[in-house]
């Protein structure tokens, strides 16, 4: 048997080759156009005026946020500077409180640790206010010893040139009152 | 010939460096004296006074005087307010011929120069008293003052150094806080009765 059909379909050819080549015919080949898919337009951004409003507004509230939160932190630091300077008793008052903290079981621990905590640093705080109040104190005392030590050299200094210019005065009257008495009795020797 | 002439020339030269020295000293000393010789009175006197108000008193001595209300005080800060420096050394011996005018001949020496005046002198020999008052004149001024009062018992040196107006330090007399010594005014004053 010559296959040529199987080569170049000519010559006779086999039944079950007929057979497969009708089977396998319906999935040949078939030349057509190339179809592309229908490209969608990308969707081009549309300025809406409610989403910017609302974008502007959300902002604004962030923005006002951001500084009233400033705001309270630099009124809470003067507030605390204000409560240390002139009212140091308040103070002196957690630092005993501090003192006399007995611990407690139960539901109360976090709270005493929280007043413990304040109170301890109520009471660094008394220290180191105690320690500016001493050391401002000490200048003053210095500076008062300095300008009483000043005072007293001054007037020391102002006695002595009284003495001398006492002697100075005292001397030149001496020798005024002899020159007058001789003119008036003539001359003493 | 040539020698001679050369030698006259160093002679010169050498005789204008020292006047110019001399002056030099004399123009750096002032109106100061030098009362250093006095101070061997210091062992022999009864009781010595000596008071120096240098500038460096004088400055600490200002603020206090002019603080003050005190009209006496006021005076006194007029007073010295051009004055450079006074110093004084008063000596009280127990009895007359501690001292000898000799010893105070080094002060005299000082004043016996042209740039100071005798303005005042005073001699007694029933008082034992020996005054002597010289001023220091630059052009209208009164550049400095020194008093010598040598008495039998008692010996003082004042010298002021700077402008003084000699009729307000008079006034001054008694009119300080301090009490004054009223020794020599009551023993003129007997005197005077006598």
């Amino acid at each position: 048997m010559k296959d040529d059909y199987l080569w170049d379909r000519s010559g006779e050819p086999d039944a079950e080759v007929l057979r497969l080549e009708r089977t396998l015919g319906r999935l040949r080949h078939r030349p057509r156009p190339l179809e592309l898919p229908r490209s969608r337009p990308l969707p081009r951004w549309r300025l809406h005026p409610t989403l910017a409003a609302a974008a502007v507004l959300v902002l604004m509230l962030l923005g006002a946020g951001v500084w009233l939160a400033l705001h309270r932190s630099a009124d809470a630091t003067t507030q605390r500077l204000i409560i240390v300077g002139p009212r140091p008793v308040s103070l002196v008052g957690l630092y005993r409180r501090a003192e006399s903290f007995q611990p407690s079981v139960g539901d109360q621990g976090k709270q005493n640790a929280d007043v413990r905590s304040d109170a301890e640093r109520a009471s660094r705080q008394r220290r180191r206010l105690e320690a500016g109040q001493a050391e401002i104190i000490l200048a003053r005392r210095a500076r008062e010893r300095r300008e009483e030590r000043m005072m007293r050299e001054s007037e020391e200094a102002a006695e002595k040139l009284m003495l001398a210019l006492r002697y100075a005065s005292s001397k030149l009257n001496l020798v005024q009152r002899q020159i007058q008495v001789n003119k008036e009795h003539g001359p003493a020797s | 010939m040539k020698p001679i002439l050369n030698r006259s020339i160093k002679l010169i030269c050498c005789a204008s460096l020292l006047m110019l020295c001399a002056a030099g000293a004399a123009l750096g000393q002032g109106a100061r004296l030098q009362l250093a010789s006095l101070d061997r009175f210091e062992s022999i006197a009864d009781r010595t006074v000596d008071v120096t108000v240098d500038q460096k008193v004088l400055q600490l001595a200002r603020p206090f005087l002019q603080r003050s209300k005190d009209p006496n005080k006021q005076k006194i800060n007029e007073i010295i307010s051009e004055i450079e420096g006074i110093y004084v050394k008063h000596f009280t011996f127990e009895k007359s011929g501690q001292y000898s005018q000799a010893d105070i001949e080094p002060i005299r020496s000082q004043l016996n120069n042209p740039a100071w005046i005798k303005i005042a002198n005073v001699r007694s020999k029933r008082r034992g008293q020996n005054l002597d008052v010289y001023t220091q004149v630059n052009g209208n001024k009164i550049g400095g003052l020194a008093v010598i009062a040598a008495e039998d018992t008692e010996l003082t040196v004042v010298n002021i150094v700077g402008p003084i107006d000699l009729e307000k330090l008079s006034e001054l007399e008694g009119s300080f806080g301090i009490p004054d010594l009223y020794i020599v005014r009551d023993r003129d004053d007997k005197t005077q009765k006598e």
